[in-house]
């Protein structure tokens, strides 16, 4: 019934909550994604915060809570806050998290006394401000929706207009500036965006959850691509997603708040992105770590196998011996002759393990790489002899096929290597 | 005797944490104590659902998260490489946000102000009394919590000042010289996390970052020596407090709101006297080399 309702879209406080938080967050997820990578996150956080005695002192000399009165006032106080954290960090001893708290805090101390004035005046016009501090898309007048949606809109658009020249920006600075643009003036112009948008958004959530439509999808989507665009289009994916489900469950539940839920899905999304993202997410990265060094052991003991072979000439090898070559842990060396067993690379008579043929074939390559670059770095890099072992170690396990050619070619087919030992060619 | 009550709070309040603020400066750290203060409302929310507004409880839940917060929010940018600033603000904002919907949700259980989570009640601190068996009164709760605070604060820094003073400004020498720089960043921020908590009660979610870092970062423009830093930290503090009283009382203002927005002046001040100080002793250079040069 709810779904039913919310789907056909015809509650016109759904229509007002939803297209408010839609057009306020997509516009925060595209200022965010730049502020991201200026990493100015934090800046964003304390801006919002301190654009609450902007509103106030717009409350006290206009005696309205008419949302341009409202705005202006926002925009003026959260200007300022952004030029007295520049000024302040013209200090060399100020460092910016300082910076940033002192201002974020001071701010709103200012903002609690304006406030408290204007409790103590009485004006009864005042009721709702405190909307400003928690956020509540649910009361906003269909007014006030169309004002934050064309402003939000323009914001938007500016941003997509300009979109290679604050990329260039972001990464960039001084490579702009050799090349002509005006770095103060885009830099003006994009705080300025910062500074509007944020005085947009606190309707939707708020002066302290403001700071997570800026920063959590932008630092969602970028778990995701390396492309500026890319992450661009899904922060704003992101956004779109949880202001749709917001709004949702403020609508079936009457109780509940949409800002608050957005912030939590949007950060459920964040943290889905940092841990099952693919190729850049934890547990991804936590899987291949593990292989890679699976991948190593099984390669090392096949190397055991061949050295033991060729110093003792004989083929078939017991457990205890290749544990004493290279002091395996008990359990990782049964581990890799199981796996070595699982693809036939090593026979299995009684107590005793043997080299099948193509487990011979592969511990020739390894032992052949390794003694390959041992040779390139002692006779073409000019490394002492006692030197070269442990890189070659770890070398052998990721050289190419392709590598691997080359090196023949660059050494001349070399038969013997620099510990003279013989390299197994083929 | 209310108004004395309230005043030994607002001190111990911004004692401790102008003592550790002057540490969180050093160490770039201020804006943790900014996450911290937040992410302790859905562990207060959950304490007033289970046992009402018993003030110790509520210390105890709030402690809990503020350092699930911290912890994950060093995992995030410790282990995962993320920016710390986006770790931060991904963290403490999902943390505020549970709160604000656990308080939605037990509407009727219980009664949590915005005003309550903003901006402290210290002006109520005095008669909320902490009564033992059922006679002798220690004071009001919060002065008990302050005082203890700030206690394990001071106790805190005098028995480790050493060690602290060289991981806030060295952590590489410090390491060099076995110590456990780990241990030591993990207790500040514990001890961090029990200031903001106690403080939170009295001053609110924002103020308390205020509080911790704008005295300390004040001080920190007059001197050079951690030791001089922290008295005069801990000086601008009582001095903020008493003026910030005083407004409070004059105009009908929050307290909390009023020593804040004092501190902030002070910052402003100190910022200013340096600029002049600064110019004052480059021109008198500028005059000493020309007098070389002739």
């Amino acid at each position: 019934m709810n779904f039913v309702d919310f789907i056909s879209f015809s509650d016109p406080t759904l229509q007002k909550a939803l297209l408010g938080s839609l057009f306020i967050s997509i516009c925060a997820a595209l200022v965010g994604v730049f502020t991201y990578y200026q990493k100015k996150s934090l800046v964003g956080d304390a801006v919002a915060h301190s654009v609450f005695p902007g509103i106030c002192m717009a409350f006290i000399i206009s005696g309205t809570k008419n949302p341009i009165f409202l705005l202006l006032g926002a925009f003026i106080a959260g200007w300022l806050s952004i030029i007295s954290f520049d000024f302040l960090l013209r200090d060399k001893r100020i460092k910016s998290d300082a910076a940033l708290a002192s201002v974020l805090s001071v701010f709103f101390g200012l903002g609690i006394l304006l406030l408290n004035h204007i409790q103590n005046g009485g004006n009864a016009n005042q009721i709702g401000l405190q909307h400003f501090l928690m956020g509540n898309v649910a009361a906003m007048s269909s007014q006030d929706v169309m004002t934050y949606g064309l402003i939000s809109s323009f914001v938007s658009l500016v941003i997509i207009l300009f979109f290679p020249v604050f990329k260039l920006i972001s990464f960039n600075k001084d490579f702009a500036h050799s090349k002509g643009y005006k770095v103060k003036s885009i830099q003006f112009l994009f705080s300025s965006l910062i500074v509007i948008c944020i005085a947009i958004g606190i309707n939707a959530v708020g002066v302290i959850l403001m700071a997570a439509l800026l920063i959590t999808p932008a630092s969602s989507a970028r778990w995701w691509s390396n492309k500026l665009e890319r992450i661009a289009i899904l922060a704003v994916l992101f956004s779109v997603i949880s202001a749709t489900i917001g709004a949702y469950i403020s609508f079936s539940y009457a109780r509940m708040p949409a800002g608050p839920w957005m912030v939590i899905i949007l950060s459920v999304i964040a943290l889905l992105s940092i841990l099952f993202s693919y190729p850049k997410g934890v547990i991804y990265g936590m899987l291949r770590r593990r292989k890679a060094q699976e991948k190593m052991l099984v390669e090392n003991v096949l190397k055991s196998f061949y050295h033991i072979e060729e110093r003792e000439g004989e083929e078939l090898i017991s457990a205890v011996q290749l544990a004493n070559t290279r002091s395996y842990d008990g359990a990782k060396l049964s581990l890799a002759l199981r796996k070595l067993k699982k693809r036939s690379l090593v026979l299995v008579s009684g107590q005793n393990y043997q080299l099948s043929k193509e487990g011979r074939a592969e511990a020739k390559r390894i032992i052949r790489l390794h003694r390959l670059w041992e040779l390139y770095l002692g006779s073409k890099l000019n490394f002492k002899k006692d030197h070269v072992h442990n890189d070659a170690e770890a070398i052998e396990h990721i050289i190419t096929p392709e590598i691997e050619k080359q090196l023949i070619e660059e050494l001349g087919e070399p038969e013997i290597g620099l510990h003279n030992d013989k390299i197994p060619l083929r | 005797m209310n108004d004395l009550w309230i005043l030994v709070i607002s001190f111990l309040v911004a004692g401790s944490c102008a003592l550790l603020g002057c540490f969180m400066v050093l160490r770039k750290m201020s804006m943790m104590s900014d996450a911290v203060s937040h992410a302790v409302l859905p562990g207060i929310v959950i304490a007033a659902i289970f046992s009402g507004f018993n003030y110790f409880n509520m210390l105890l839940y709030a402690v809990a998260f503020g350092l699930l917060a911290s912890f994950v929010i060093q995992w995030l940018t410790n282990r995962v490489k993320m920016n710390s600033d986006a770790s931060l603000g991904i963290i403490y904002t999902l943390f505020f946000a549970i709160g604000i919907v656990l308080i939605s949700m037990y509407q009727d259980v219980i009664i949590i102000s915005s005003e309550h989570v903003l901006q402290g009640n210290i002006e109520f601190a005095p008669l909320d009394l902490l009564i033992v068996q059922e006679k002798y009164s220690l004071g009001p709760k919060a002065f008990v919590g302050n005082l203890f605070s700030f206690f394990l604060v001071v106790l805190f820094v005098f028995s480790s000042y050493k060690a602290l003073k060289i991981t806030s400004f060295d952590e590489a020498f410090a390491e060099s010289l076995g110590i456990n720089t780990k241990r030591w960043n993990g207790l500040l921020l514990a001890l961090v996390t029990l200031v903001t908590v106690v403080a939170f009660d009295s001053v609110g979610a924002i103020l308390v970052i205020g509080f911790m870092v704008v005295p300390a970062l004040s001080a920190h423009l007059w001197v050079n020596k951690l030791g001089q830093m922290i008295i005069l930290s801990l000086i601008f503090a009582f001095i903020s407090c008493i003026i910030g009283l005083q407004i409070a009382n004059w105009f009908n203002y929050s307290i909390s709101g009023s020593i804040c927005v004092t501190m902030g002046s002070i910052l402003i001040a100190s910022f200013a006297a340096r600029k002049v100080r600064t110019r004052s002793r480059l021109e008198h250079l500028e005059v000493g080399n020309l007098n070389k040069q002739r």
